[in-house]
């Protein structure tokens, strides 16, 4: 994780020039033990920003096709990035997820499988509801508030922009929720539905500006 | 991204497509443009009024409120239906294999490695979308109801017709977003007629027996995830 320490520390400076940055909520993200953290996508920023400045050193499930040139295959695990078949249900990244997980490492994951059009939460794939249902550990809800203004999916950013004029960013991190671990397929099935508007309504609080 | 992939129908007077090129995209139909100002806003320039900023989220919701996609839409013969149709230039690759991704001596997951077998013409056209090559040979056609998924990555429209064979269309004038749309809107009247309605598009389609439907006839089809 040496290389992934060095990149965080670089981005930093360079994100604290180009972006006003707050930080809420962070005393919610456990210093040690495992949890799994939630975003909203709204952004290429997003997973920059969380890498960069949670409290935690992070994995998160990244889209398989990121890996595919040599450079980015051997440099995104490096980062803590796990990649992710999004076209099918892929079992190797709920594997190394939940092997993540035991280990006491904090997970990462993008619950709406790709970025927001026009900034408002879409609709949550099944399947990361099944995996936190499974792994049973803290589920902390985050919000990058901002990042949709800076750099929308449709949209350009000028990189080079530092300085004055910064856009402002909140990055904040709600209480964890415990829905409790359910080792059944049928006990996920009947936590889910519920399970699933928790989470909704935590990511709406989370991202209101 | 280009702004018009996301915008690919006027919000103001309907017309499809936008012409347009990185920030800005123009109706050639009312003649209003449009470009990305601040951040997520975009300006919108009518020819006979002032520029108007206003967030793209209403503008999407604009072009959502007009039934997305606006070019392939025709009544079929006896005018009891609308068919959907639609063609647009293509890069079309299969994924073949996948390359292992490691970390520390463990397999941390997979990459698919696509294959590009050509350039050429995709066609939707009623319940049946094929790809027809002008340079390469390999051809592809498929019913709506063998598509098991479907989302877009970058450029590129992605359809799964099993659990794993992925094949990739990338294309190269069109929005790959209007592609998405109208293919999902193809597949849930696809379904529709079959008194399903479609809950997920991915990683798998999901369908559930719609209760509006009063065909005692109907089965649930309804696909579990595993």
């Amino acid at each position: 994780m040496m290389l992934y320490r060095v990149l965080r520390w670089t981005m930093r400076l360079y994100f604290r020039a180009r972006l006003k940055i707050r930080f809420e909520g962070e005393e919610n993200v456990p210093d040690k033990g495992p949890f799994i953290l939630l975003l909203s996508h709204q952004s290429h920023l997003d997973s920059l920003l969380l890498h960069t400045f949670c409290p935690r050193l992070m994995f998160t499930l990244a889209k398989s096709s990121i890996f595919r040139t040599r450079f980015m295959a051997w440099l995104a695990p490096r980062v803590g990035a796990v990649p992710t078949r999004r076209y099918q249900i892929d079992p190797q990244a709920v594997r190394v997820a939940l092997r993540l997980i035991e280990r006491g490492e904090g997970v990462g994951v993008f619950p709406e499988g790709e970025r927001s059009w026009d900034g408002r939460l879409r609709p949550l794939r099944s399947g990361t509801i099944r995996l936190l249902l499974k792994a049973g550990v803290p589920v902390i809800p985050c919000g990058m508030v901002g990042t949709y203004e800076v750099y929308p999916r449709w949209g350009h950013m000028n990189w080079l922009k530092v300085g004055l004029g910064r856009e402002r960013v909140i990055i904040r991190y709600a209480e964890p929720i415990h829905f409790g671990r359910h080792d059944d397929r049928a006990g996920r099935e009947r936590a889910r539905p519920e399970a699933t508007t928790t989470i909704e309504t935590a990511l709406r609080a989370v991202m209101a500006q | 991204m280009p702004i018009h992939h996301m915008l690919y129908r006027c919000p103001r007077c309907g017309h499809d497509p936008l012409d347009g090129h990185r920030r800005r995209a123009s109706c050639s139909s009312c003649e209003t443009s449009f470009e990305q100002g601040r951040g997520s806003t975009i300006i919108v320039r009518p020819p006979d009024g002032p520029p108007e900023p206003t967030a793209a989220s209403s503008l999407l919701a604009d072009v959502e409120k007009m039934g997305g996609p606006g070019f392939g839409k025709d009544l079929a013969k006896d005018l009891s239906e609308e068919i959907l149709f639609g063609e647009t230039r293509i890069a079309f690759g299969r994924a073949e294999g996948h390359d292992v991704i490691r970390w520390q001596g463990e397999v941390l997951g997979f990459s698919e490695r696509i294959s590009w077998k050509g350039e050429g013409l995709l066609r939707l056209e009623g319940e049946a979308l094929s790809f027809r090559p002008v340079t390469g040979s390999e051809a592809f056609s498929c019913l709506l109801g063998d598509i098991r998924g479907i989302q877009i990555s970058w450029r590129a429209l992605q359809v799964t017709l099993d659990e794993t064979r992925l094949s990739q269309f990338e294309l190269l004038e069109d929005s790959p977003k209007c592609w998405e749309d109208l293919l999902c809107l193809a597949i849930k009247r696809f379904y529709a007629r079959m008194g399903q309605r479609v809950t997920e598009f991915t990683p798998r389609i999901i369908t559930t027996r719609d209760r509006t439907t009063k065909d005692p006839n109907t089965r649930d089809r309804t696909r579990h995830d595993r």
